[in-house]
């Protein structure tokens, strides 16, 4: 069985809202990734289960997959072991990323695919417990960049200088290779997305401020009128307007 | 000693600089924590001889001995009681995830401010925090503060309380268990990308599509007499937001 059987006949771990059987996957394009990049010498981990399961299966590599669904472990297994796809190699795990990774031993990896939750702050608690585990050269891949939560992990790592951008596959899917360690550990000050975002930037190792506050609500709203910073002020009517 | 006096003559541990929360936060954790509560911190400066002052069973956590040196030094020497704080001179990264804490009735996040530090401080105290309980973010008017800021003050779970000077923002939990919902139940992240979830769907933005359906989801909080809804969403577009 290779990469083109998977994609024509997937396996369906996942459920729609009306609990009909769905295939929620990775991009072919980033299955293909995945599938040339990888073989049984190298060390993976995922968060999420799907069909990139399979391939990582289909390829052989010591491979860890978190998901807190078993029922998801199940069907992967079922659709491995009906096409003689070997699966002792991976370590499934039942349980929630959030609870496992921060402790979890794995060897140095060679590939770390991020797809599992994709609340607030789950996509950014991945990466933070897997990146040191990740091998200098080895692959970051980030699902579901359109999400809001999705797309500042990949936006504060198409700045940071330890990461490089390899590719982006339908606006979705984006792809990363480590180039330094320590990244995760920075302070905000060597981040530049972070150092620059604010109205507190560092710049040119110095901190500044871009609009200090004044003394009252009243007064920094008429510094916005002069200013003609309508954006800002509608932003604190609105949080006004709002907070009762 | 109380908390003027600590103001005019502050500990100075970070380098013999103080980096300390604004005033006006002092204030309101001097007014609403008392020998009574459980607290916790990330980072470690005038906050933790705040709290040391109101008696609270207190756990502070910096990767800084120097820091809580000074700071009990600062302490010992003007009479404040610190037996009953846990000082953890480890990343908070590290210690949170397994640390095993009573429930708390007020967070303070003011540790690391690098991506993705407060989320992970927020993530792992949050679920110990009562219903009631005081959450403080400090420099929100860092991107990466501001994220956090942002996400709960649209998240139903938290009340927006006050900000100070736009750089403090207080909230107070109203509910358990938003840490772990999926991003089709936060309205931020359901709403934030190109990728959205409306009315049970999820939905690609479209180039004039989103903008025909936002008129029409308009119309119908209208003739609901949604008008709170409706003015949160027109807030949004004009402060571009949205």
């Amino acid at each position: 069985m290779n990469l083109s059987d998977l994609l024509n006949n997937p396996p369906k771990p996942h459920e729609d809202a009306q609990g009909t059987s769905i295939v929620w996957g990775l991009t072919p394009a980033a299955l293909g990734f995945i599938y040339e990049n990888i073989d049984d010498q190298c060390t993976t981990l995922e968060t999420g289960c799907g069909m990139s399961t399979v391939v990582f299966a289909l390829k052989g590599s010591r491979h860890t997959v978190i998901a807190p669904a078993p029922s998801e472990f199940e069907i992967t297994k079922s659709y491995c072991r009906e096409r003689g796809i070997p699966t002792s190699q991976i370590n499934f795990i039942a349980e929630p990323s959030q609870t496992i990774l921060p402790n979890l031993e794995t060897g140095p990896l060679d590939l770390v695919l991020i797809d599992g939750g994709h609340g607030f702050p789950t996509p950014y608690i991945d990466w933070f417990y897997t990146a040191g585990k990740l091998k200098k050269d080895g692959f970051l891949i980030l699902d579901d960049v359109g999400l809001w939560s999705c797309q500042i992990l990949r936006d504060f790592l198409l700045e940071q200088p330890h990461w490089e951008f390899v590719t982006e596959h339908d606006e979705r899917t984006t792809i990363f290779r480590k180039k330094e360690e320590g990244s995760e550990w920075l302070e905000w000050t060597q981040q530049p997305r972070v150092a620059r975002g604010g109205k507190v930037r560092w710049v040119d190792g110095q901190l500044v401020v871009d609009a200090p506050p004044q003394s009252g609500s009243f007064d920094r709203a008429l510094g916005d009128l002069r200013n003609g910073d309508f954006q800002s002020l509608a932003r604190k009517v609105g949080r006004r307007v709002f907070r009762s | 000693m109380n908390l003027n006096d600590v103001l005019k003559d502050p500990p100075r541990p970070h380098e013999g600089n103080v980096m300390g929360l604004t005033e006006a936060a002092l204030v309101f954790i001097y007014e609403n924590v008392t020998n009574e509560c459980n607290t916790l911190e990330t980072g470690c400066g005038l906050s933790t001889v705040t709290f040391a002052l109101t008696g609270s069973r207190h756990t502070v956590i910096a990767p800084a001995p120097s820091e809580f040196e000074v700071t009990k030094t600062y302490c010992r020497e003007r009479g404040i009681a610190t037996s009953q704080i846990d000082f953890i001179p480890e990343p908070s990264q590290k210690v949170l995830p397994t640390l095993d804490l009573p429930s708390l009735d007020l967070v303070l996040i003011d540790g690391g401010h690098g991506f993705p530090t407060p989320y992970l401080d927020w993530f792992y105290t949050v679920g110990k925090l009562k219903k009631g309980g005081f959450l403080i973010v400090d420099d929100v008017w860092l991107w990466s503060c501001q994220i956090l800021r942002d996400f709960l003050i649209e998240q139903p779970q938290w009340k927006f309380v006050e900000e100070y000077r736009e750089r403090t923002t207080v909230f107070q939990k109203l509910e358990d268990g938003s840490e772990w919902l999926e991003w089709t139940e936060q309205p931020l992240p359901a709403r934030g990308g190109k990728m959205k979830w409306i009315d049970g769907k999820a939905v690609y933005d479209q180039p004039g599509a989103s903008t025909l359906s936002a008129v029409k989801r308009a119309l119908g909080d209208l003739k609901d007499g949604n008008f709170k809804v409706l003015g949160e969403k027109i807030s949004r577009r004009v402060t571009g937001s949205d």
